[in-house]
């Protein structure tokens, strides 16, 4: 289980994580998100025992992970540029992982290159960006490590070989109960593949459930009053967002969808409609409620 | 759920083996170039000797020696940016992601990377080098002695840790800096700071502190500052290495060591995420532009002391102010990248100015740290060279023994001298130096000047306490067996170059027989030098091991040395003969003209023919002296003339035998 207690890091006064706390258990897929700068990238890299955090816990099983060998032979992290690579031939890199990572599987590695059919040969230089994604990601999943760590996992990857992709992932948290935690932009990516996801936003957690109750926590509301739609007269309502065109009013409320409509239909409402958000939806409201500009969006 | 867990130190061996891989191209460099730096040039040079010999190819042994100084610039260069790459996670933030995510500690990456790259910067030239120098002597065992091999083996252990120096202090560099290039510059600024402000230091002292000549002090400072420190010693004193000389050695060791631990804890405590900066810590930036500051402000002050007469000297000043001053800002703007910070710039540039100032009075009120009082104990010195001349009567004193009342007395006068040569001094005064060989192979040296009217004093002080008679007895006792020549150049005597054992023997005896009797009232009418094979250790402030002067009371020694004049030269002077010039002077503008510049051992027997009428006469100026003069280069002594009670003679017997060109020149 990875751990983040308290942890605070910051680059020359710009707190890239103020006293964050993060728990993600094992065997989960677990989704990053949140607006640029927000501490998407530093997190990932503390877990890994890149950075040191000035301040708190990182702890993976329950012992810290900076400087810490046994930890960090469970941990793989793939960051968002492949260019250190450039050098290197597949063959190199395996070499490479081969090298440190003590679980590191030959025949997975054989059979993942196969699979995504890349030339072990030739230097990762005169690869598209997709494909030393993917040189990558096969280094990543034949490395044998409990803990696999993706910044912007899905970027540079066609829609067929994302597919394929995340169908190696869950393969090796199915055979080896690996845990696997990434950073994306791309929600509907991070929707489809992870069970759980923390919102980041300015070095804080916005949240850290399972999109499925996330999901149920968060509702879109369409309903129309005679009227202007007064929001002081639903003081019991969480409410997000509004958005009138007319007399038909979008809301957009925390909390249990039933409580919410049944509020409405109380106060009068001509109708009142209950609709799921998307992830990207979730994450677009509750960014505009902490102040991050969404004007002239239009939904 | 199962995983496989290794040890760190397996790890650590992995890393390490896994550099050397990613080496692989600096690898096969070095190789190449360690090849070429020593083994092929030794071959060439052994080829090139044995074709000399038969006397052929100048072209081969100079292409040698340019092989091996383009080699070991190349291999310095490969030293300076090898830490660039072995930390290449400290410049790109994606080589810090793939390094640091790696199942190693700090200090396994550290020393991991640190070997790895020495491997590959040391191990071709140490591999390639030793043995091939053997390897050359068992060939060429013929042309080559041991003892240049031995020579060249300190040679290149010498170079083994100046490029050493070079691998552990760009590292050093590369630890605090985020980016190759600073990493690479500030390296060759740090390299050549250090020495630098050293040197300058030793300038600015030696030009402002009467009696300070540090000249050998600064050699041994600089020797132990590696790599530039020791290569411009090395340099300046053409064969002195570093190997053969323990404190200096055992301080450039200690140097590197501090170095070398400098970047272990640096590394420890170095963030990740400073990657990509032009510092990784704001503290190296500021002492590095201080470093570099101070060192142009000394250079400031030296030229500006060099140039002395106000106005030029005030001009550099300003100028070199203003220089410095512009990218000294720019660097702040670089490092900051804010305008509104500038003032941290200018703060730091005033106070390195006032701190070069300070130090400049610190030298100059302590005496250069104290050397200008400095009187080594003579229970430390293994030889001493006492040397004293006085300008006006062109007389001059040269003292050199291993005698330990002589040590004593040198030590007790330089004591004596120090109060006396602290005053302000005239345009030429007169000269005493003291150069110490000690016994742990340092040389320590003082000159100080005097002006004419303390000369006497000077004089007596070392005259009164038996210093001639002491240098004497020396002569007597260890000169003598193994005594090459000596030389009688001087003032009134006839001129003498005795190889003659029996000779030499004669007149060292009467100046033995002369000094016991010496009351103290005769005037000096010259000297005597003594040359021996001197000891290759010491510098050129040993080369002659003793002159003794001569009284107008010595009877027996005048005796003796009439003697020889009469009997015409006894010896074979024109081994020392290149080249001699005959010239007379001119009489409507005074000058001198000179009737014959030759190399020609026929004229050159001219010397010999002309010994028992030839002296070197104090009194003689140049606008009116009246003889024929003869020079001649190629040895040491001083212009020799024919007195005019001897020149009607001379001109006969030049007449006689050779036909010589007109004094105009025609």
């Amino acid at each position: 289980m990875i751990q983040i207690e308290n942890v605070s890091k910051s680059f020359d006064g710009f707190n890239a994580l103020d006293d964050f706390s993060l728990e993600i258990k094992d065997g989960s897929a677990f989704g990053l998100l949140g607006s640029n700068g927000a501490g998407k990238s530093t997190l990932l890299r503390l877990i890994a025992g890149i950075y040191r955090q000035d301040k708190g816990r990182v702890t993976v099983d329950g012992d810290p992970v900076y400087d810490n060998v046994s930890i960090k032979q469970n941990i793989y992290f793939v960051n968002d540029e492949t260019s250190q690579f450039n050098n290197m031939t597949i063959n190199n890199m395996k070499t490479f992982v081969k090298t440190f990572y003590p679980s590191y599987s030959e025949e997975k590695f054989q059979k993942l290159l196969k699979v995504l059919n890349l030339p072990a040969d030739k230097k990762l230089s005169t690869f598209s960006k997709g494909m030393r994604r993917q040189a990558a990601m096969v280094c990543a999943l034949s490395s044998g490590c409990r803990y696999l760590l993706f910044d912007e996992a899905f970027d540079g990857l066609d829609p067929t070989m994302r597919i394929i992709v995340k169908r190696m992932m869950i393969d090796a948290m199915v055979e080896n109960g690996t845990t696997v935690v990434i950073s994306s932009h791309n929600l509907k990516e991070i929707e489809e593949f992870c069970d759980t996801a923390g919102l980041l936003h300015k070095g804080k957690l916005i949240f850290n459930r399972e999109l499925d109750s996330l999901r149920g926590d968060i509702c879109k509301i369409q309903t129309s009053f005679e009227g202007e739609f007064d929001k002081e007269k639903f003081p019991r309502l969480d409410i997000l967002h509004i958005q009138q065109t007319g007399s038909v009013v979008n809301l957009i409320v925390r909390g249990d969808s039933e409580q919410a409509a049944a509020e409405i239909n109380g106060r009068g409402a001509l109708f009142c409609d209950v609709m799921p958000l998307s992830l990207e939806e979730v994450f677009i409201y509750e960014m505009e409620v902490r102040g991050y500009d969404f004007d002239g969006i239009d939904r | 759920m199962t995983s496989t867990v290794s040890t760190d130190k397996g790890f650590f061996l992995k890393y390490y083996l896994y550099k050397l891989g990613v080496l692989k191209a600096h690898t096969v460099f070095s190789v190449i170039f360690s090849v070429l730096f020593l083994p092929a040039p030794v071959m060439l040079l052994g080829t090139a000797r044995r074709m000399l010999n038969s006397g052929s190819s100048y072209q081969v042994v100079s292409f040698a020696y340019m092989l091996m100084i383009l080699s070991l610039l190349v291999l310095s260069a490969l030293c300076l940016v090898t830490p660039s790459f072995v930390y290449s996670y400290y410049n790109k933030t994606d080589k810090t992601d793939m390094y640091g995510a790696l199942p190693l500690t700090r200090m396994q990456r550290f020393w991991g990377d640190w070997l790895a790259g020495l491997s590959v910067c040391l191990i071709p030239v140490t591999v390639f080098g030793v043995p091939s120098v053997m390897a050359a002597h068992a060939i060429f065992s013929d042309v080559f002695s041991w003892d240049d091999w031995g020579k060249t083996l300190k040679l290149f252990f010498m170079v083994l840790l100046c490029l050493a120096a070079i691998y552990i202090i760009s590292v050093f560099v590369a630890v605090c800096c985020g980016k190759a290039s600073s990493s690479v510059v500030f390296s060759v600024f740090v390299m050549g700071a250090l020495p630098a402000i050293v040197g300058m230091s030793a300038a600015i002292t030696y030009s402002r502190c009467q009696g300070v000549d540090i000249y050998e002090m600064v050699q041994e400072v600089l020797r132990a500052i590696p790599p530039v420190g020791t290569a411009v010693s090395f340099l300046a004193n053409s064969g002195v290495g570093i190997v053969d000389r323990p404190l200096a050695f055992l301080t450039a060791v200690l140097i590197l060591a501090a170095f070398t631990v400098g970047s272990c804890l640096l590394a420890k405590h170095r963030r990740a995420e400073r990657t990509g900066r032009q510092f990784a810590y704001n503290a190296a930036y500021h002492i590095i532009t201080v470093i570099l500051l101070i060192a142009v402000f000394e250079a400031v002050i030296m030229l500006s002391n060099s140039y002395a007469s106000g106005v030029l000297a005030g001009v550099i000043a300003a100028v070199a102010l203003v220089f410095t001053v512009l990218p000294l800002l720019f660097l702040e703007l670089l490092h900051y990248r804010s305008f509104k910070k500038l003032w941290i710039g200018l703060v730091k540039y005033v106070a390195c100015a006032g701190a070069s100032v300070l130090i400049y009075i610190l030298l100059l009120m302590g005496g250069g740290f104290g050397a200008a009082y400095y009187v080594p104990e003579a229970s430390d010195v293994e030889r001493v060279t006492v040397y004293f001349q006085n300008v006006e009567k062109d007389f001059s004193f040269e003292m050199n023994t291993d005698d330990r009342e002589c040590v004593q007395l040198a030590a007790d006068c330089h004591r004596r001298v120090i109060p006396e040569a602290t005053r302000q001094i005239s345009y030429s005064p007169s000269e005493i130096s003291f150069a110490y060989l000690m016994y742990d192979g340092t040389v320590v040296s003082r000159q100080y000047y005097v002006e004419e009217s303390d000369l006497p004093t000077v004089t007596d002080m070392f005259d009164d306490a038996g210093g001639f008679g002491k240098t004497l007895s020396f002569t007597q006792k260890d000169v003598q067996p193994d005594c090459d020549h000596v030389v009688v150049p001087s003032m009134e005597l006839p001129f003498a170059k005795l190889y003659n054992e029996k000779d030499r023997r004669e007149l060292l005896e009467a100046l033995a027989a002369d000094t016991a009797k010496d009351d103290g009232t005769g005037e000096m009418i010259g000297y005597v030098g003594i040359t021996t094979e001197h000891d290759e250790r010491v510098s050129d402030y040993f080369v002659f091991d003793g002159n003794v002067i001569i009284k107008d009371n010595y009877t027996e020694t005048l005796k003796v040395l009439e003697r020889l004049g009469e009997e015409g030269h006894p010896t074979d002077p024109l081994a020392d003969w290149t080249e001699m010039e005959l010239e007379v002077p001119d009489g409507e503008n005074g000058r001198q003209q000179y009737i014959l510049v030759s190399g020609d051992q026929n004229h050159c027997k001219l010397v010999e023919e002309l010994a028992g009428y030839m002296y070197a006469d104090p009194d003689a100026q140049s606008e009116d002296h009246t003889g024929i003069r003869i020079r001649y280069f190629g040895g040491y002594g001083p212009m020799l003339s024919i007195k005019p009670r001897y020149q009607q003679k001379a001109a006969e017997l030049l007449a006689s035998k050779y036909e010589l060109p007109q004094p105009d020149g025609e």
